[in-house]
């Protein structure tokens, strides 16, 4: 049995598939065309604990091991329908409040986190521009030292949540130079002069959560806003991505864990020449597929979550979260892939979940290092000269 | 193994890709000459603190701490000092 396998990780899980079910259930179809994202149903999440989860208990937080947050995504993605959210309120838990939690002094952890945590305040994470992403150095934004105080000028491109964002978490550069140590992140408030929110962006999925730029023109931020100190960016942003590929990719279990079920219920009771599709072994090979696929990534992102419960470092866990987050992300889309087949074109419909939870799966393998970057660390670690 | 040796074993095995840099000398610039980038700075905190019990703040990452051998092991020694 693995360190994971527990009644209370269990519980977890089913308490959040149960709130889920209780709040959030229902039909997501105009919402998914629309690209609604809803202010109320955040709050909600907040209220129930999700974005409160690995916070510090000083500050109204829950202080539970990682294992623990993975099986709530887990349960609240499966009984939640609304991927697009779920990723969303992933985002800001990993992205956003692990790093203030980890990186601002205590007086910005005051002012800024309970208010993230009771859903009263959004924020994005800069860091993306349209011509810098995985190639960080490549960074236009620049941030000036004035005094106490950094200016800060630049645009940030295909951001979650910018367009409703209050504050956001931005890289800059502070030095010119090709250095490990010449990106600083700050973080900044979006009424701040000089600070907007830019166009916003149509996807083809997870469109419940919006996407748009960040443009900081001339902005003035304190240095008591910088997190990680001067030239700390690159080991801000190893961290913050590191939570997102450990716990941010829980949230492609929960489609998984239920289209398994309905892909089974379908294989079993469309007939299709006299007996069940699930009999001819091209639909069964599917299934099968699936189920690999589903059983592999709990295993892969529990056993990950089960190290960094029991206290390991992120920077000690980064080839480890790649891994996760390569695998869990390339079998979800295949599972998905496969979902579509066996549904047909009953899935091809708008009005089915089957082909929104495959279009949302589509961005498993860009967000937080694209497949490619992360093969290419994978590699790196283990010492190629990639 | 003495604190500088055990740090030159590791950049010279997991760091250096360039075989210009196999030679490196302990006060070599680690940074300005490429051997440690993003990734590289990473795995070595990771191996510092593994390996030598160490942890290493944020406000202590800084180009001064890591920009050659000699520099890192003066920072190792100062923390278990």
């Amino acid at each position: 049995m693995q360190p994971w396998e527990n009644p209370e990780i269990d519980a977890m899980k089913g308490k959040y598939h149960q709130l889920a079910l209780d709040y959030f259930s229902g039909d997501f179809t105009e919402r998914d065309k629309t690209g609604d994202f809803s202010l109320q149903r955040w709050k909600k999440a907040a209220e129930i604990g999700l974005l409160s989860m690995m916070m510090p208990a000083s500050l109204g937080g829950m202080e539970v091991p990682v294992t623990h947050v993975v099986a709530a995504f887990e349960g609240f993605g499966e009984g939640c329908r609304d991927g697009g959210f779920v990723y969303a309120l992933g985002n800001q838990l990993c992205g956003i409040q692990l790093t203030i939690k980890q990186f601002a002094d205590e007086a910005l952890k005051e002012k800024y986190l309970p208010e993230l945590m009771n859903g009263n305040r959004l924020a994005a994470y800069g860091f993306t521009e349209e011509t810098s992403g995985s190639d960080a150095y490549s960074m236009q934004t620049t941030a000036t030292e004035e005094g106490d105080n950094y200016r800060i000028n630049g645009r940030k491109c295909y951001i979650t949540n910018a367009p409703y964002a209050d504050s956001a978490i931005v890289f800059a550069k502070t030095s010119a130079a090709r250095s490990p140590f010449s990106l600083t992140a700050f973080l900044v408030d979006m009424n701040n002069e000089g600070a907007s929110h830019g166009r916003e962006f149509e996807k083809i999925g997870l469109r419940t959560v919006r996407m748009g730029e960040l443009v900081f023109d001339n902005v003035l931020v304190p240095k008591s806003n910088i997190l990680g100190g001067k030239g700390g960016g690159l080991r801000v942003l190893a961290e913050s991505t590191g939570w997102e590929r450990a716990v941010l990719i829980s949230s492609a279990l929960g489609p998984m864990n239920r289209g398994l079920k309905a892909c089974i219920e379908r294989a079993k009771t469309r007939n299709q020449f006299d007996k069940p599709i699930g009999a001819y072994q091209q639909i069964s090979s599917k299934i099968a597929d699936m189920v690999m696929r589903q059983r592999l990534s709990r295993q892969v992102i529990y056993d990950l979550a089960s190290k960094l419960s029991s206290g390991k470092s992120m920077h000690t866990c980064a080839q480890d979260a790649a891994i996760a987050k390569l695998f869990v992300s390339d079998n979800f889309i295949r599972f998905e892939m496969d979902a579509m087949q066996i549904f047909g074109v009953r899935g091809y419909l708008l009005e089915s979940f089957i082909n929104r939870d495959l279009r949302d799966s589509l961005s498993f393998n860009i967000w937080s290092g694209t497949s490619e970057t992360l093969r290419n660390t994978i590699a790196k670690l283990e010492g190629l000269p990639v | 193994m003495e604190i500088k040796e055990s740090i030159r074993n590791y950049i010279k095995s997991e760091l250096v890709n360039n075989k210009d840099h196999r030679e490196l000398s302990d006060s070599d610039q680690l940074i300005e000459s490429g051997v440690i980038d993003s990734l590289g700075m990473m795995k070595l905190i990771g191996f510092l603190e593994d390996n030598h019990s160490v942890q290493i703040d944020d406000m202590e990452l800084v180009p001064e701490n890591f920009s050659s051998i000699d520099a890192i092991a003066s920072l190792v020694e100062k923390k278990m000092a």
